[in-house]
């Protein structure tokens, strides 16, 4: 930095032409200049006025400079605001500014006051509308890392959990954080994931997924790679195990690695309820899945090729129903699933009120009017609305699902039940083989990993989780520790 | 990379699932029928004759490996060099490809009568191709993961076809034991061993599994398990076909068909039939799986596709010409029994020849797992 602020101001405005970075000139006691530089809408220019701005205007600071180590030293003292740091270069400075900091210059000064009074605009912290829990805490990630940080640090009252943090995105700059538990995280597996971030070039961060897609080992992959998750308290519980956490500035979804598939079969409101009920509640997770993406394809093929897998009575029923329609029951029920995909896009980016509407149209006229027109059969309405509302039991597969589900259906259209078989297995082999971050996806059934079992489809209770899960690889393996009887002491 | 991805093989109790729960399922399509045919209501016997025929085979694979560490071909390249080790493994992978066919066609048969109510054209069964030719690309690790998923799915589908089978077998049709010739039963023996060459399938995998003590007791009684689910079918099957036995080939997707619920609630048997299907899948893929790792490590190339690809091509291509001259298959293969059997038992009782020299070399009773550490420590591998 310059002596001059005028120099210095000039630099800087060249360096930062947009308009809506501001500098505002002030004079001290003595009649010293001083100027702030900030970008405009990201400053508590209140703070600002206040513990900056208004102390140096009433102080002198060429009289008492002197006394109090130079100038740099003696506006130190002066400031009353903690969060202080000095760039050394220009392009450092201009980093800060552009983070939202505010630029504090003085005139016969050489170095740079960066005043941590950001301020931006954040909403408040809610319950996540992905996530919604009837039992458990209600509090979710917001768009701001520091704000997301501090939930995290929060529930973590301890030295051990770091964050590391960097830049990505070369226009962006978006603070990317690595959150784990020291001595608790497999260190393999943080290095792996800060190299993998360091490694990223790209220009743009939008949102986590960026992330999530850009560390992913596999360039192509069924399945995703990194898990995702919107409530604190999920994210802390998988940090807890072992895993590794990572916050994006801008996004309200924190991501974990590793990833297994079970972790989607799992909720937070399974481990606030009985473990028979959790269990249970899993094992229809699991059944509703299947169901999702066979049902349609498996009506197709027992139609086509399999009329025996369905008793006689439900064969004569359908029969009756598709008697007479032009359209085979391939053609039908895939007409019908692109029909509900399309209504479920449409509702989701619609505004509320005409989502509503569209809802009663899609439903009611058009189902109906379907049927009636024989168009349809209203078994295979059924079946595809079955499948359609199956797949939302495991919400964060949805979109996996949803292809899978069109492959079946290609499948056992086209094979019949061998084709949806061949798939299925197909599938079991790939997701046998996935390994993301050296942990198997399909693990602890594959490979079989018996104490992780306990937390899998069934849910031990609380007493007998008394290990973190051994594929995650944490050196520290205890996480409860179990009361001694009395005859053991 | 951890020890979970680094180790590209498999461990002891993978194999034991394979051996538990995978082979069987390639003995419940047309083997039934055949020893049934052969040697009437003995035909368990023949079963027995044919997994006690087995277990030596598989029993001197473990005690060279529980000797030495090493299995018969990582032997043969330390005692006769590169050359020698690439000429057995070539000769193996031949001999998988040719193992590899009747499965293939009985799985093909099979899917026509499990899966179509109308005859389907010949094409439908090329998608098990691709299955096939992906987990040929794959390492033998991911072989020995689906080993462990292959338990609950081949547990669930057999013990419920079992007992809605149950119902209709009359178990005393098998009785009087021994009531036939004993010619009968080693007609029977002779007739199935085409379908009984089950240690050649255990050469690869002992070759890669780190051994640790009692790790053989566990893969032989393994091995045993799985014979007792196939002598447990062929009992049930005998009991409910007895006289028109040998005529009821693929009898497994029909064997629970007479349970009397099922008249209301429908063919709910053939899920569980399609279940096991999956592990039949695999099973038949196992003798591919291990052509294209013996090629492979003969000669190493970046990725095993072009050896999974053309291999996969070819089965395709043989299935497609071949599928209406099963019978001319049948007996292509029960003329090469002899030489199926040098491969598949000879050469690994004959491995115990490397023991002897080992043992002079290195001295005796110096057991090859005392120097691993216990399974606690390595149980994240695969």
């Amino acid at each position: 930095m310059r002596e001059s602020l005028t120099e210095n101001l000039t630099i800087l405005k060249k360096l930062l032409p947009a308009e809506d970075v501001l500098f505002h000139v002030f004079s001290a006691g003595d009649g010293t200049r001083g100027a702030v530089f900030y970008a405009d809408g990201t400053v508590n220019k209140e703070l600002l006025g206040e513990l900056i701005i208004k102390p140096i205007s009433n102080a002198k600071i060429a009289e008492n400079s002197q006394n109090e180590g130079g100038r740099a030293g003696f506006i130190e003292k002066i400031l009353r605001f903690p969060e202080i740091k000095h760039p050394k270069t220009f392009s450092e400075t201009i980093k800060e500014v552009l983070d939202g900091n505010a630029l504090l210059l003085i005139d016969g000064v050489p170095c740079a006051f960066i005043i941590g009074a950001k301020l931006l605009p954040v909403r408040a912290i809610m319950e996540p509308p992905t996530d919604i829990a009837v039992k458990g805490p209600r509090e979710g990630f917001i768009e701001d890392i520091k704000t997301n940080m501090s939930l995290v640090r929060k529930r973590f009252k301890t030295p051990n959990l770091m964050f590391k943090s960097v830049k990505v995105g070369k226009q962006s700059n978006t603070m990317v954080s690595v959150c784990y538990l020291q001595g608790v995280s497999n260190q393999k597996i943080v290095q792996q994931v800060e190299e993998r971030i360091q490694s990223i070039s790209v220009d743009y961060i939008a949102d986590s997924s960026y992330i999530a897609t850009l560390i992913s080992p596999r360039k192509q992959s069924l399945m995703r790679e990194v898990a995702t998750t919107e409530k604190p308290d999920i994210f802390c519980a998988k940090i807890a195990e072992g895993r590794v956490g990572i916050l994006v500035d801008g996004s309200p979804i924190a991501l974990t690695v590793p990833y297994l598939l079970t972790e989607d079969f799992q909720s937070s409101e399974d481990y606030f309820i009985s473990p028979f009920a959790a269990t249970t509640v899993r094992i229809l997770r699991f059944l509703a899945f299947l169901v999702a993406l066979v049902l349609p394809a498996a009506y197709v093929a027992s139609q086509l090729f399999k009329m025996q897998l369905l008793p006689l009575g439900l064969t004569l029923t359908i029969a009756s129903g598709a008697q007479g329609l032009p359209l085979s029951p391939s053609m039908e029920t895939f007409l019908i699933l692109l029909v509900l995909e399309i209504l479920k896009e449409a509702s989701i980016r619609m505004p509320k009120y005409v989502g509503m509407s569209l809802s009663v149209v899609g439903a009611l006229v058009l189902g109906e009017a379907a049927v009636s027109a024989g168009f349809v059969s209203t078994t295979a309405i059924i079946i595809v609305a079955f499948s359609g509302i199956c797949l939302y039991a495991v919400p964060n597969l949805v979109e996996s699902g949803s292809v899978l589900r069109w492959i079946f259906l290609i499948v056992g259209g086209s094979l019949g039940i061998f084709g949806i078989i061949t798939f299925a297995a197909f599938l079991l082999a790939y997701f046998v083989s996935s390994d993301a971050f050296d942990t198997p996806l399909l693990s602890p059934f594959s490979p079989l990993l018996p104490k992780d079992l306990r937390d899998s489809v069934v849910k031990y209770g609380m007493r007998s989780l008394d290990t973190r899960p051994v594929v995650l690889g944490s050196k520290n393996k205890t996480r409860l520790l179990k009361k001694k009887k009395e005859s053991e002491k | 990379m951890n020890e979970q991805t680094e180790h590209h093989g498999v461990n002891a109790r993978q194999i034991c699932f394979f051996a538990a729960f995978l082979l069987p399922t390639l003995k419940l399509l047309d083997a039934p029928a055949i020893l049934a045919k052969a040697a009437g209501n003995d035909l368990l016997f023949p079963v027995f004759l044919q997994y006690l025929a087995q277990s030596i085979p598989i029993l001197c694979l473990l005690i060279v490996k529980a000797k030495t560490g090493q299995g018969p071909f990582s032997l043969v390249k330390e005692r006769f060099g590169t050359i020698a080790h690439k000429i057995v493994l070539v000769l193996y992978a031949a001999f998988f490809l040719f193992y590899a066919l009747r499965p293939l066609l009985d799985l093909e048969k099979f899917s026509y009568a499990a899966f179509y109510d109308t005859a389907s054209s010949a094409f439908v069964f090329a998608p098990f191709f691709f299955l096939c030719a992906y987990l040929c690309s794959k390492s033998l690790s991911t072989l020995g993961r689906l080993a462990d998923v292959c338990l609950p799915i081949f547990l669930v589908s057999f013990v419920l076809l079992f007992f809605l089978g149950i119902s209709s077998a009359d178990f005393a049709a098998l009785l009087p034991f021994f009531g036939n010739p004993i010619a009968d039963s080693f007609s029977g023996f002779y007739e199935s061993i085409p379908l009984f060459f089950d240690a050649a399938l255990f050469i690869p995998l002992i070759e890669r599994m780190p051994y640790r003590k009692k790790d053989g007791v566990k893969i032989i009684s393994s091995y045993w398990i799985g014979g007792a689910f196939v002598l447990l079918f062929t009992a049930l099957f005998y009991g409910t076909y007895t006289s028109i036995a040998q005529r009821e080939h693929f009898a497994i997707a029909k064997i629970a068909q007479y349970f009397p619920a099922l008249d209301v609630i429908g063919r709910i048997d053939l899920i569980f039939v399609y279940l096991l299907v999956i592990v039949l899948f695999f099973a038949t893929c196992v003798p591919c799986v291990h052509c294209v790792d013996s090629l492979f490590n003969a000669f190493p190339l970046k990725t095993r596709v072009p050896f999974a690809a053309v291999l996969n091509l070819a089965l395709l291509t043989f299935t497609f010409f071949f599928n209406k001259r099963y019978n001319a298959v049948v007996n292509l293969i029960k003329s090469l029994t002899p030489i199926f059997l040098v491969f598949s038992t000879l050469l690994p009782v004959l491995s115990l020849l490397f023991l002897i020299k080992t043992t002079k070399n290195k001295g005796a009773g110096k057991r090859f797992s005392e120097n691993l550490p216990k399974n606690k420590e390595v149980r994240l591998e695969n």
